[in-house]
């Protein structure tokens, strides 16, 4: 680990708590250190990432996962009901591992919003399909999922959208519609938005059994002729 | 002293280690010359061209060594070698890194640390003399494929390179976007003194600048001389790569038994037209016309395809593609239809696949009309179209796969067909290949093979001969022929003025949303003046319908 | 640049830093007369911005408003001034009800915040900001942004493709076409990555990687640009100062008490913040005007 990171890490770990502190002392609106903490959490991901100052390939390699991920939430766009999205990032994670993962979770959601548009709702966006993205890589890593079969990659996508990617985006809505959000009252919107959240759990199941296998073929081969196989 | 001198260069691939991929390489270029490297696909051209900088160089086993201003290239530092060699690759599109043509053209001085001030002011210099002002704020998904190539050619032209390093950059263009990127080209050797390299199998468009032409084959350098003695040496040793050579100088060694009077031989149309004027000076023409078999186009009761009065436009507010369009197709025959960029072409081609529904008028397959035939019946033993790029036929890892999921029935029957199909497409040995290793010829014939398998009776060609080679043209177009003689009627869309007046039975002129003529090749180009082959234009002061090198050299034989 | 207004044309880092201003601050003060600016000067700036185009979300807004109104009182019973009770005892009070009023004003401006900032912060003003700090992701987006029309282009043309020989499953049952569904993704994964092998030769032989890199951008900053910089810093620094002195001071729960403009604090960070909020609308409209006038003398 360079200076440059570990400087990153400290940073954090003061400012996260500074920041707790802050809010309680000066009634700030709950959405703003919500968002500051995930944004401080997600910056050491990128700052290890540009540390490594990682070569054309590398960036062409994500890039490329990127663009395929936000096509493919482009492309169903007329199909509400089907987002492909987070089975995409997950393979990702799968083939190329962690940080690549999360980088590529991460920026489909930053980019697609470009086409989009922006909201309240990005940066928590970001980080928690960052995070499937992240958990496919570590998953993949220990050898929990190889990615090739179909029903352990089917299970892992669901309970990554059920515990993940779906509390993340209800979190978000929560500090942005409620006062002083307690459990209390906000549960109501956790059990409003699980439907949608079961949806798109479905959806990621069904995007992993039909593709993961043919994927992960093309991308093992890409690995090979781009010199990535560790 | 040398710009480049390669002394005893051989490499092999790790995937072939036996076999020599560059062998005994000895070549020397000097500053500001324009040197053509000239082979057949699979050559070595594109492997010796990578050898000129060193973070493009591929891995495998070298020896001997290669020289930049005498020293040795792998022992200059490679920001020096980025800035001082340029490369411009053959796709347009994969090398563009950026989405915005300015940042584009920035890229490059950006990686090489130079601050915003200098940027500021070469970017600038570049979009003028390039011409790119008009557009240096768009996206680079709204240029088209010429004006990316030029923007490729800018983006390098910016870090000031003292060699470019052409590797088939016309490959995926039309001809006129062809010859203006290259005659860019030649501008920026004769004016910048900037040494060029350049590989292209557009000979008759870089020939005659060349200062020395380079010919490869199996990884040899088989002769590099002047441009002026390559056809001579080629003729001598009956070397195949002979028919590549631009037409003035095919019809020159054609006729070279009949004059024995000094001249030089002719490279561009301009030299040609004067060469055939000198010959005949004083002599009485008596055949002015070469006699072709008249061809009747209106044969038969019910023509393949009839397209009649067909209107269509993209949205109900954007202007008409195809403007009433009305021409028939006999069965069994080449249609080629010929046209400029944007005229409507493909989108014709797309309307008789019943992908693009005309909004009036009607056409007709066999008699019947194409809104009656079912999508499955309609390209099951059929119709099918190649697309103009093969890879998007492409799915499987291997040519076998790919072909395989053409097909249903037992595996015996299966293997049957496929091999009579790779047999009929020249494949059989690329049968266990990955389809995106193939070069541009053989990913060509595949993707013919595979629409083959449909058992078509018409089959559509977009653009099939971009960014493949003479050789493989000639390939290319005997399986047409061959399909031809098996009663396939064959639709085909080119920019490829000299393919389709070689090999078509009928020729269309597209233009502006319909056809305006049809004829025979020989006719229909003859009554052309600018659309119309090299040989028709160096020879129609002379001969009234000569139209390919054979013609104009059998009109000679016959008057001389 | 299609219909650049004034405020779109300042460089990037203008316009970023508005918008996080307006955005935090709508989020940060929740005294009412702050809250009416707010959403008046974001309706204000979006009209400017998009015309009338912006017209058409106002009764989708309107909808959310009262949404989340309602859902803080349902949700939450604390408050004294209880207005009624149901379903045995819950209670509904004009104090949550209030706070409910005061999050549907802060939820709409935001709105309102992003649906401006989405027409104006385009990716390449966003790379150019952090372009010196993240250099790498910078490139990364720059290059998705130039991968994804490619792609969709590259997907259709499989998709004809394969139905030209048949093979779009259009007649099929649902397992055909999801798997030419899967086919043509295949396709393009392997295509896209074989094209990104040229992509990255070509950078690499352009010198990326060898040394140090800079950033070259067609933004610059100019007089105007520091003197509207110094300007926003100015107003959010009183702002910042009024309402640390006060000036915003609010309790809705469990009794409401509010500051109003007797005190000097709260009408002078009131004034500063309107000031701060309107200056993107007010330099469209003077730009706007200054045309008008410019053309009526032709």
């Amino acid at each position: 680990m360079s200076k440059k990171s570990l400087i990153t890490i400290l940073t954090t770990l003061i400012l996260a708590p500074a920041l707790i502190v802050l809010t309680w002392k000066f009634n700030i609106h709950y959405y703003i250190t919500g968002t500051l903490m995930v944004i401080l959490c997600m910056i050491p991901f990128f700052i290890s990432f540009e540390d490594r100052k990682p070569e054309a390939r590398e960036l062409v390699v994500i890039a490329v996962l990127v663009a395929l991920s936000v096509a493919s939430r482009a492309a169903f766009i007329a199909v509400p009901m089907f987002k492909p999205v987070i089975g995409m990032i997950m393979i990702a994670g799968f083939a190329f591992g962690s940080q690549a993962g999360f980088l590529t979770g991460a920026m489909t959601a930053l980019i697609s919003n470009f086409i989009f548009g922006q909201g309240a709702w990005t940066p928590w966006q970001m980080f928690s399909w960052g995070l499937s993205g992240l958990i496919a890589g570590f998953l993949s890593k220990k050898g929990l999922v190889t990615g090739n079969g179909r029903v352990k990659e089917a299970i892992s996508g669901f309970l990554i959208v059920l515990l993940v990617v779906g509390p993340a985006l209800d979190t978000s809505s929560v500090l942005t519609m409620l006062a002083k959000p307690t459990l209390k009252s906000a549960w109501p919107f956790y059990v409003s938005g699980f439907p949608a959240n079961i949806s798109l759990a479905i959806c990621t199941v069904l995007t992993l059994v039909f593709l993961s296998k043919p994927m992960l073929e093309k991308l093992n081969r890409i690995k090979l002729k781009y010199g990535m196989m560790e | 002293m040398a710009h480049f001198e390669i002394k005893n260069l051989n490499f092999s691939y790790p995937t072939m280690p036996d076999k020599l991929a560059l062998e005994d390489i000895n070549l020397s270029i000097e500053k500001g010359e324009y040197v053509t490297v000239f082979g057949k696909s699979g050559s070595g051209k594109t492997t010796l061209l990578k050898h000129l900088k060193s973070v493009l160089t591929p891995h495998g086993t070298t020896s001997g060594e290669v020289y930049f201003d005498n020293k040795l290239l792998s022992s200059i530092d490679l920001r020096d070698q980025s800035s001082k060699i340029g490369y411009v690759m053959q796709n347009p599109d994969n090398q563009i890194v950026t989405d915005k043509v300015w940042h584009e053209l920035a890229f490059g001085l950006e990686s090489l640390g130079y601050d915003q001030k200098t940027i500021r002011l070469r970017v600038a210099e570049m979009a003028s003399y390039f011409g790119i002002q008009g557009w240096f704020n768009k996206n680079v998904s709204e240029l088209s494929g010429g004006q990316k190539q030029l923007l490729n050619l800018a983006s390098i032209m910016a870090m000031q390179p003292e060699v470019l390093i052409l590797d088939e950059p016309t490959s995926q263009l039309d001809p006129i976007a062809a010859s203006d990127f290259l005659n860019t080209v030649r501008k920026i050797n004769l004016e910048l003194r900037t040494t060029i390299i350049i590989t292209e199998h557009r000979l008759e468009d870089v020939l005659y600048a060349s200062d020395k032409v380079v010919v490869m084959d199996k990884g040899k350098i088989i002769a590099c001389d002047e441009p002026r003695k390559i056809g001579e040496y080629l003729k001598k040793e009956n070397n195949e790569m002979f028919s590549a050579m631009p037409t003035p100088v095919q019809v020159y060694y054609g006729v070279e038994d009949k004059f024995d009077k000094n001249i030089e031989c002719p490279l561009t149309v301009r030299e040609g037209g004067d060469f055939l004027s000198t010959i005949f000076e004083g002599k009485d023409i008596k055949e002015k016309e070469i006699d072709i078999p008249e061809v009747r186009l209106d044969e038969g009761m019910n023509p393949a395809i009839m397209v009649k009065e067909v209107w269509y436009r993209y949205d109900k507010n954007s202007p008409d593609i195809l403007c009433g369009t009305s021409f028939m197709v006999p069965h069994g025959k080449l249609f080629a239809i010929v046209g400029g960029n944007g005229t409507g072409k493909s989108t014709m081609l797309k309307s008789i696949c019943n992908i693009c529904k005309p909004y009036r008028g009607e056409i007709l397959l066999d008699g019947k009309r194409l809104t009656k035939y079912k999508d499955s019946e309609l390209f099951k033993n059929y119709l099918a179209m190649m697309p103009q790029d093969p890879q998007s036929l492409f799915v499987k890892k291997t040519v076998k796969e790919d072909l395989l999921e053409m097909l249903r029935g037992s595996d015996a029957d299966k293997e049957n067909k496929i091999r009579e199909i790779a047999d009929l497409c020249e494949i059989t040995d690329l049968l266990d290949s990955h389809p995106f290793d193939l070069s541009g010829g053989e990913q060509q014939r595949v993707g013919l093979a595979k629409v083959l398998l449909t058992n078509p009776k018409i089959i559509l060609l977009d653009e099939p001969t971009k960014g493949i080679d003479s050789f493989f043209k000639i390939k290319f177009a005997e399986i047409l022929k061959k399909l031809n003689e098996k009663g396939v009627t064959i639709v085909m869309v080119s920019h490829d003025v000299e393919f389709c007046a070689r090999y078509a039975d009928i020729c269309a002129m597209f233009f502006n949303g319909t056809v305006i003529t049809t004829n025979t090749p020989n006719k229909f180009f003859s009554m052309n003046s600018f659309y119309t082959t090299a040989a028709n234009r160096m020879s129609r002061h002379i001969f009234s319908n000569a139209i390919n090198c054979e013609d104009v050299i059998n009109l000679c034989q016959k008057n001389l | 640049m299609e219909n650049a207004t004034r405020f779109s044309q300042y460089n990037p880092i203008i316009n970023f830093t508005f918008f996080i201003g307006a955005i935090c601050c709508s989020m940060l003060f929740m005294h009412p007369a702050y809250l009416v600016a707010s959403i008046f000067m974001s309706l204000a700036f979006n009209l400017s911005t998009k015309g009338l185009k912006s017209l058409k979300m106002i009764g989708f807004l309107l909808l959310v408003f009262a949404f989340v109104t309602v859902i803080n009182p349902i949700l939450n019973t604390a408050g004294n001034t209880v207005l009624f009770t149901y379903f045995n005892d819950r209670s509904f009070t004009l104090e949550a009800l209030t706070y409910g009023f005061v999050f549907a004003s802060i939820f709409v401006s935001v709105i309102l915040w992003f649906s401006s900032y989405n027409a104006i912060m385009t990716s390449d003003k966003f790379v150019y900001i952090f372009g010196p700090v993240l250099p790498a992701i910078s490139m990364i987006i720059s290059m998705v942004m130039r991968f994804v029309p490619n792609y969709s282009t590259k997907a259709k043309q499989i998709s004809t493709a394969r139905q030209c020989i048949g093979l779009a499953g259009e007649n099929g049952d649902k397992k055909d076409r999801l798997k030419n569904a899967e086919s043509i993704l295949s396709s393009l994964t392997s295509w896209a990555f074989e094209g990104g092998i040229s992509t990255a030769d070509s950078m690499r032989s352009r010198g990326y990687g060898t040394g140090k890199r800079t950033n070259y951008s067609i933004y610059r900053f100019d007089y105007h640009d520091l003197s509207l910089l110094i300007t926003m810093i100015l107003l959010l620094g009183i702002v910042a100062f009024c309402s640390i002195s006060g000036a915003t001071k609010v309790e809705y729960l469990p009794e409401i008490s509010i500051n109003w403009f007797d005190n000097i604090y709260t009408l002078v960070g009131f004034i500063a913040y309107v000031l701060f909020l309107s200056l993107p609308t007010i330099l469209n409209i003077k730009e706007e005007i200054t045309w008008r006038i410019l053309r009526s003398r032709i």
